[in-house]
C-alpha cells in the first residue's frame, strides 16, 4: 500500500502530509485584527491607556539572592510540589510559585506620539482590569454570590468591591473583586491599574509542601494565621500560581503574575488578597471578610 | 532571513508602548496561523476563533514579557495554544480533531493526468484514515508540523514542550503513521 501510494520514504510521507494540509478544510479566519483592536479600545474606561511596557522607574524590589540559583530552586520546588500533590490527590493545591524575572507590567498612558489614530480626541481610556488579568466575566456581587457554590465573603474594612468578576468554567468558579485606586489603596502596576484584588475559589493548600519553599529560605513565603485559618504571605518578586486540576493536569493560572499576596484557606476555599500595602494591612483586610 | 522582517520588530515595540493600531497589524499578520493552531489544539472550530481572539488580547497584556528581538510568532502561539487547551479542558472535550477534504479540493485538474489525480486523492484519503487512527498526541504534532507547516520552534510553542521533544515525538508519530498506512487494505 505504501509503495503504491508513493510513500516509500519518510520524505515522501512528509511531502504528502504537506499536500494534505493544502487540501483539508480548516476553519475560516475572521478579521480578528479589528475585533481585537476594538476590544482593547472598547474595554477601556476612564483612565490612562494601557501600556504593556514597564517604565524604568517601576523596577520591582529584588531580593539579595542569585537569580539563577533561585530560579532553579523554585522550579525544582514547584515540580516537587506538583508531583506530591498529585499523589495526595488534592483537589487543586496551591502549588506555588514560579518566578518570572521579566520586567513588571505596567498599565500607563503611552506617549502621545504612539497613540492610535483618532485616540487623541477621546479621554484617555483604561483597559478593563478583568480582561487584562483574565478574571472572567463582569458580574455583580449578587450574581457572583448566587453563582458560587461557596459563601462569597466581602471585607468589612474595604466595603463592597468596585468591580466583580465571576469565573467561567476555565476559572473553576473563581470570584474576583477589584478595588479601584483610592487614598488607602494606591494603584498597582501588576493589577492593571486596580488598587487591590481579592479572589476566592475552591482549593486547598498543601501545607507541608508549601513549607518546603519556606525551608529554602528564599525569604518570600511567610506562614500566617488568619483567625485560625492557615495562610501564607508571599512577598518580593512577582510570581505565578500553578494549580493541580481535578483531572490531574497542571494549570498555570494565567499569563498574569501576582505581586505581594496573602493567601489563606478556610473550609476548602482559597482566598487571596493581592496589592495590600503590607502584610499587616493584608491581614486586617483578611480578618474582616464577612458574608455580605 | 529567519523570522519576520524588521517591520515586525517595530510593530512589537510600538505595541509594547500601548499602540493598539500597531498591535492590530500584528494580529492581521498572524491571525490565520493563530486560528488554525487553536483549532488543532482545542479540537474544534467553534473554540478556535474565540481562543485566538482571547489569546491576542492576552498577548497584548503580556507584551512586557516578550523578549525584544525574539521571534514573535512562537511566543504568540504559546499563548493562543494555552488558551485553546484550557477551553478544551474546560469543555471536557475528548473527541478527535475532524479532518476532511471538501469536494472542491480534490486533486482533479491539479494532477498531471487522470490516473495521477486518482492516486493523489487516494493518498490523501489514506493519510486521513491513518491520522484518524493515531493517538491524539501523535495526530496533534503531525498536524501542527506538516498540515499547518509550523516550524519546529512554533510546534514546540504550540505544544508547550521543548523543541527536542517535538523532534522525538514527531519521529515516533511518523513511524506509527507509516505502520498504520502499511496495514491499510487498498480500496477495491
Amino acid at each position: 500500500m505504501i509503495e503504491r501510494l508513493g510513500l516509500t520514504t519518510m520524505s515522501d510521507l512528509e511531502s504528502a502530509l504537506r499536500d494534505l494540509g493544502s487540501a483539508v478544510e480548516m476553519p475560516p479566519t475572521p478579521e480578528l485584527a479589528g475585533i481585537v483592536g476594538d476590544r482593547l479600545r472598547a474595554m477601556a474606561t476612564a483612565g490612562p491607556m494601557p501600556s504593556p511596557k514597564a517604565p524604568a522607574t517601576m523596577e520591582p524590589r529584588r531580593l539579595p539572592v542569585i537569580r539563577s540559583v533561585r530560579r532553579s530552586l523554585l522550579l525544582a520546588a514547584a515540580i516537587a510540589i506538583l508531583v506530591v500533590s498529585a499523589a495526595l490527590g488534592v483537589r487543586f493545591g496551591l502549588d506555588l510559585l514560579e518566578i518570572d524575572f521579566g520586567p513588571v507590567p505596567s498599565i500607563s498612558a503611552p506617549p502621545a506620539s504612539v497613540a492610535s489614530p483618532g485616540a487623541s480626541a477621546r479621554p484617555t481610556p483604561r483597559i478593563d482590569a478583568g480582561a487584562m488579568l483574565s478574571l472572567g466575566l463582569v458580574s455583580t456581587l449578587d450574581e457572583a454570590a448566587a453563582d458560587a457554590d461557596f459563601p462569597v465573603l466581602v471585607p468589612d474594612v474595604l466595603g463592597p468591591p468596585d468591580e466583580v468578576y465571576g469565573g467561567g468554567p476555565s476559572l473553576r468558579g473563581q470570584v474576583a473583586f477589584g478595588y479601584r485606586p483610592r487614598a488607602d489603596l494606591p494603584e498597582q502596576d501588576l493589577l492593571a491599574g486596580l488598587g487591590l484584588l481579592i479572589t476566592q475559589n475552591r482549593g486547598e493548600f498543601d501545607q507541608g509542601l508549601v513549607r518546603k519553599l519556606i525551608d529554602m529560605e528564599l525569604g518570600i513565603v511567610v506562614p500566617v494565621d488568619v483567625d485560625g485559618a492557615p495562610g501564607f504571605w508571599m512577598a518580593g518578586e512577582p510570581h505565578v500560581f500553578w494549580y493541580l486540576a481535578p483531572d490531574g493536569t497542571i494549570i498555570q493560572e494565567s499569563e498574569r503574575r501576582a505581586g505581594d499576596t496573602l493567601a489563606w484557606e478556610r473550609d476548602g476555599i482559597l482566598y487571596r488578597i493581592e496589592g495590600a500595602a503590607s502584610k499587616e494591612r493584608a491581614l486586617e483586610i483578611a480578618r474582616s471578610m464577612r458574608t455580605p | 532571513m529567519e523570522g519576520r522582517p524588521p517591520v515586525e520588530v517595530e510593530l512589537v515595540e510600538r505595541a509594547r508602548n500601548g499602540d493598539v493600531a500597531a498591535f492590530e497589524a500584528l494580529v492581521r499578520a498572524h491571525q490565520d496561523v493563530a486560528v488554525r493552531t487553536a483549532w488543532v489544539v482545542s479540537g474544534g472550530a467553534d473554540d478556535a476563533e474565540d481562543a485566538a481572539q482571547e489569546g491576542f488580547v492576552k498577548a497584548f497584556g503580556a507584551l512586557h514579557r516578550f523578549r525584544a528581538g525574539a521571534p514573535f510568532r512562537p511566543w504568540l502561539l504559546t499563548i493562543v495554544a494555552n488558551e485553546a487547551r484550557n477551553r478544551r479542558r474546560a469543555a471536557g472535550r475528548r473527541e478527535a480533531l475532524a479532518l476532511r477534504i471538501p469536494e472542491d479540493r480534490r486533486a482533479g485538474g491539479a494532477a498531471p493526468s487522470p490516473e495521477a489525480a486518482v492516486l493523489a486523492d487516494e493518498r490523501r484519503a489514506a493519510l486521513l484514515t491513518g491520522l484518524a487512527r493515531l493517538s491524539e498526541a501523535d495526530r496533534e504534532v503531525i498536524t501542527l508540523r506538516y498540515l499547518l507547516e509550523l516550524s519546529e520552534a512554533e510546534t514546540a510553542a504550540a505544544l508547550d514542550v521543548p523543541a527536542g521533544t517535538v523532534k522525538s515525538r514527531l519521529s515516533r508519530a511518523l513511524d506509527r503513521l507509516r505502520a498504520v498506512l502499511a496495514s491499510l487494505e487498498p480500496e477495491p
